[in-house]
């Protein structure tokens, strides 16, 4: 027999969840888990912590419903209390990690300011999948803030402004974090490639 | 090329420049070939992102990945702080032994002085041997019996104890042992 909260719209959920049925919130869970998983995988690089925290966002969201008004879709505000979940555990684990000398080097973007231009484009004649592979790759390999950022600016399509408020730094620290994610993005595209060709 | 300009590029391919700005950066990477190799790398990288973000799926069936969330959510409810009492309740908490203490005088006084007339509303008379009175007092929504032993020339009430007050939280007597 089909459920028939499958065919309510989210609007509808959100209504009845918000009068306590738990059904309307395990159909929201059940339609937007993927996204909510996929963001904290995305910024933890880690299947057990995405897990986690993407299930610690979905508590969050059970018990902070009342304060959705709306004003976003309902999947970008679970999408929101997600990240800064994350932030949040990125934030410890930073303050439990002794920082490198190399850390502090990438943090500073000393190593990227060297680097040449990378070009021709590193993403050119590549297959979609492989160079989501490569993407996911070169991802795994950025600084915590340099992934975070990147994610933020450009998947999640937030203004400077607005991660340097949840980053809790400047928005010229932002802007100096997304240039060097960046150029070191195009440098390991560029090098993923090489290594492909030889 | 110094950093402020390279981010001050990089700000402009984010569409967060004021128009002036960007006007000055759209000039300079129209006739800086530096500008424009660092401007074109960028943008390939905003594009290949924008266009290429991995998808992942929760490695978990729907309905385990659910019943750990519903766990999760009780546990939470189980462990916060049952909310405090009322507003009405505390009140009556702070009443409550005010009303007993206004009632305990106004029985003493009864007791002591027979004769006077109670200012409560007498709701009952009765029993034979005693005198016994029940007062209530509507407002605190108490009632009140106060014993009063009628004099008589018996042997076995001759030796008898004296009265002695209880007080059961909501009520007041004088009873005899």
């Amino acid at each position: 027999m089909p459920d028939p909260q499958e065919n309510s719209s989210d609007t509808d959920l959100v209504r009845s969840a918000q009068k306590g049925d738990m059904q309307a919130f395990e159909e929201l869970v059940a339609r937007h888990r993927d996204r909510v998983y996929a963001r904290a995988y995305s910024m933890m690089r880690n299947e057990d912590e995405a897990l986690d925290l993407s299930q610690d966002a979905w508590v969050k969201g059970w018990q902070r419903l009342g304060q959705f008004q709306g004003d976003s879709s309902f999947a970008t505000w679970m999408t929101r209390i997600v990240i800064n979940l994350c932030l949040d555990q990125l934030r410890k684990l930073k303050r439990k990690r002794a920082e490198s000398l190399e850390a502090m080097a990438e943090e500073s973007g000393g190593v990227e300011r060297q680097m040449p231009v990378i070009w021709p484009n590193p993403a050119e004649g590549l297959e979609r999948a492989e160079l989501r592979a490569r993407i996911n790759r070169a991802l795994d390999q950025l600084s915590d803030e340099h992934r975070t950022v990147l994610i933020l600016h450009e998947f999640e399509q937030m203004e400077y402004k607005q991660i340097a408020r949840r980053m809790n730094c400047s928005t010229g620290t932002v802007m100096s974090r997304l240039f060097y994610a960046r150029r070191r993005m195009a440098a390991l595209l560029a090098g993923l490639k090489r290594e492909n060709l030889e | 090329m110094k950093l402020d300009l390279e981010l001050k590029l990089q700000a402009w391919l984010d569409a967060e420049l004021p128009a002036a700005e960007a006007e000055q950066m759209r000039r300079r990477a129209a006739t800086d070939p530096e500008a424009a190799r660092l401007l074109a790398e960028l943008q390939n990288i905003k594009t290949a992102l924008l266009q290429n973000e991995t998808t992942v799926t929760v490695p978990e069936t729907r309905p385990f990945y659910w019943s750990q969330i519903e766990r999760r959510i009780q546990r939470q409810a189980s462990l916060r702080p049952s909310p405090g009492p009322s507003w009405a309740e505390r009140l009556r908490r702070w009443l409550a032994p005010l009303a007993g203490l206004a009632a305990l005088a106004a029985a003493l006084l009864v007791a002591l002085n027979p004769s006077a007339t109670p200012s409560l509303n007498q709701v009952s008379d009765m029993a034979e041997g005693f005198q016994t009175r029940t007062f209530r007092d509507e407002s605190a929504g108490i009632n009140f019996v106060v014993f009063h032993q009628v004099p008589q020339p018996s042997a076995a009430l001759a030796g008898a104890p004296p009265a002695r007050i209880r007080n059961d939280g909501s009520s007041f007597m004088t009873e005899v042992e």
